[in-house]
């Protein structure tokens, strides 16, 4: 009896075990990698609001109803530098380009990452 | 006598109950001033799980959902947000889930293990939760991240947990029997 339990832990220890190594070669990659020079978009609630590109500087306030995130946009990258959310955890990501984990502010349904393949296609079609 | 006995929760039992219940909302609320660890959404300790674990081992799955139950519903009340609320119900039933069948697989042994399996179930829910908050994949990408983070943190409330729960079974049969 005591055997099969300790059988069955090691199956799941097992299962974990790779499981965390997985998730540390997707971690480390995504750490390691260099950003590719892409254009950022800004989602608010699933929709695009907003493009922009690092070359240049720019700040942005978005807004959505009492909510509010104030975006800058500079060669370094692009970052929440105020925001009406009460963790603030947006303010310490730094979007660099493609392959950087996005900027998310769960409490605004804010997200900031590369521009999405069919959000691209709808512009060039769009404009 | 019996029947009402069989479906009846004993005040003893409901006492004890509502006493880990406050021990949990205690930690969760300490735990939300300490704030995050780590710069990153999702990311906590979790530090009243070592409560429902506890639970769960010294009762079982039916108790632990009601003193999770009870944690997250005063806990976003004290907190303050209701947007943490989502994430929190969401990812607390999916980690009672998880723990719960694991729990009966592993026969209430490695608790360490419950308490990892848990805590990525946790974050898989909270995952698919800003996925329908923000309406986008892109979270996706915090997933391998909030695996790593789990895993350490399930890791250690489960030692915790482990460590507790031997002293708590013996007490358990002088004060919280029924």
């Amino acid at each position: 009896m005591r055997k099969s339990e300790s059988k069955k832990a090691a199956v799941v220890g097992g299962i974990l075990g790779v499981l965390f190594l997985i998730s540390c070669f997707f971690t480390a990659r995504q750490f390691l990698k260099k950003p590719d020079n892409a254009t950022a978009a800004i989602y608010q609630n699933g929709k695009l609001i907003k493009t922009v590109s690092t070359d240049h500087e720019e700040s942005i306030r978005i807004e959505d109803g009492e909510n509010w995130n104030e975006i800058t946009v500079s060669k370094d990258g692009i970052r929440v530098t105020g925001a009406s959310c009460p963790d603030k955890i947006c303010m310490h990501t730094v979007w660099k380009g493609s392959g950087s984990l996005p900027i998310i502010c769960l409490p605004n349904h804010l997200v900031i990452t590369s521009l999405q393949a069919e959000d691209d296609e709808f512009d060039v079609l769009t404009y | 006598m019996n029947a009402t006995k069989k479906t009846k929760m004993s005040v003893k039992k409901m006492v004890t109950l509502a006493m880990f219940s406050v021990i949990a909302l205690t930690i969760f609320i300490v735990e939300s001033f300490i704030g995050p660890i780590v710069p990153i959404p999702g990311i906590k300790l979790g530090l009243a799980n070592i409560i429902t674990l506890l639970v769960l081992a010294l009762y079982g799955p039916k108790e632990a959902l009601f003193v999770l139950i009870i944690r997250i519903f005063l806990g976003s009340i004290f907190g303050g947000q209701m947007v943490s609320f989502f994430y929190s119900l969401v990812g607390g039933l999916f980690c009672w889930l998880i723990m719960s069948g694991i729990n009966a697989f592993l026969k209430g042994k490695f608790l360490t293990l419950t308490s990892m399996c848990g805590a990525i179930a946790h974050n898989v829910g909270q995952i698919l939760v800003a996925i329908a908050i923000t309406q986008s994949m892109s979270v996706v990408a915090y997933l391998p991240i909030l695996m790593v983070s789990a895993m350490i943190t399930g890791c250690f409330t489960g030692l915790a947990a482990q460590a507790t729960v031997g002293q708590l079974r013996k007490l358990k049969n002088v004060y919280f029997t029924d």
